[in-house]
């Protein structure tokens, strides 16, 4: 798989995350989407992205930095620098 | 048996221990729920639900009471945990403690096997679904792994029923400084929605597949190193297939409200839209 196949099939894997941790229809998710949008977003909603990062791409989050997310940009440009290669 | 409390005291107790508390303790029983003027002692005597009762009853009077907490059967822990449970209604708060906790292990001699059983699995679910909690510590995971250690060689259907009462309040009071999961999750959502089925039969019903599932999709369980297989097999004889399977069957309806239970959301892996056919896989594998 070529590097641009890798970081789409990344970005497919974390929007598929984020419609099951925040219960999102597939026409709901957009990378401007705020947290304060979304009533899953709350500190249980924190818990369970957090985990799920883990489980799908390998990346143990800290508490404090899913705390300091405000949308789901903020958390593809977190994993960008991370290292994590995401369309 | 009760420690010095301040007078005068009433008692809430549950039918299936009037006979024995009143030949023993030499407290006027009133109707649960009820609370003379003046009281101030409480001695609440049953299962969860009549403790939570009490706790918040103690928590919420503008008189000070005294609260003193004597579990019938092990399972709930209500007696050990700031946790209180009223219908939809869940309240974490020290101040709901109760004030003194009284072990009566003869109480539960006349206790149904398969109410013991069941009130075992609650115990275990306590300490199993914590210790792969996102939220647990390392230092809360040694606590609740020597609490896996003391459970596995014991049988709730033989003897011990002191350990067994301690255990269940440790379990309890050590989930509440995490959090629990998904058997959780799926025993509250159906609460009342199964005949026959309270809270500890739910648990027990669908605790040895999420186990099987915690051992190969949690990272927190994935450190303790304990055998989730070996474990889950345990918890089998805590249940029947029957009951694992009429409890998915009943969980399809309800899946949205599963997910968004707080239980689930902090459960040892990440509950997807998916997991029901996940846990019947593994129910199903087991079955066969």
């Amino acid at each position: 798989m070529t590097d641009t196949a890798t970081a789409h099939a990344t970005r497919q894997r974390l929007d598929d995350l984020l419609r099951d941790v925040f219960l999102l229809e597939p026409d709901e998710l957009r990378d401007d989407l705020r947290r304060d949008e979304l009533e899953t977003w709350d500190s249980l909603g924190m818990v369970s992205l957090a985990v799920g990062v883990e489980e799908t791409l390998g990346y143990h989050m800290s508490p404090d930095e899913a705390a300091q997310l405000s949308s789901i940009a903020d958390l593809v440009a977190l994993l960008r620098e991370r290292g994590i290669d995401i369309a | 048996m009760i420690p010095p409390v301040p007078a005068p005291a009433v008692a809430w107790v549950t039918a299936s221990a009037r006979d024995r508390f009143a030949a023993a303790i030499y407290v006027p029983v009133v109707p649960t729920g009820t609370l003379p003027e003046g009281t101030a002692t409480l001695v609440a005597c049953g299962g969860g639900t009549l403790l939570d009762a009490a706790k918040a009853a103690a928590k919420r009077r503008p008189d000070p009471l005294v609260l003193v907490a004597i579990p019938t059967l092990w399972g709930a822990g209500a007696e050990a945990s700031p946790v209180v449970v009223l219908g939809d209604e869940i309240t974490v708060d020290a101040a709901q403690l109760p004030d003194h906790v009284v072990l009566w292990p003869e109480l539960t001699e006349t206790v149904p096997a398969e109410l013991r059983r069941w009130g075992a699995a609650d115990v275990w679910a306590h300490a199993l679904e914590a210790i792969a909690s996102p939220l647990a510590t390392p230092e809360l995971r040694a606590e609740l792994a020597a609490i896996v250690d003391a459970l596995a060689g014991m049988d709730p259907l033989a003897g011990d029923a002191r350990a067994w009462l301690e255990l269940s309040g440790r379990a309890c009071a050590a989930q509440a400084r995490a959090a629990v999961g998904l058997a959780h999750g799926i025993a509250h959502v159906l609460r009342g929605r199964l005949d026959g089925f309270g809270h500890a039969r739910l648990v027990a019903a669908v605790l040895p597949t999420v186990v099987r599932r915690l051992g190969t999709e949690a990272p927190r369980w994935c450190e303790t190193g304990l055998d989730a297989t070996a474990i889950a097999r345990k918890l089998d004889a805590l249940t029947t297939p029957a009951d694992t399977s009429a409890v998915l069957d009943a969980a399809r309806a309800h899946w949205p409200a599963v997910l968004r239970d707080p239980c689930s959301r902090t459960n040892g892996y990440l509950v997807r839209r998916g997991e029901l056919e996940n846990l019947r896989d593994a129910a199903g594998a087991v079955a066969r």
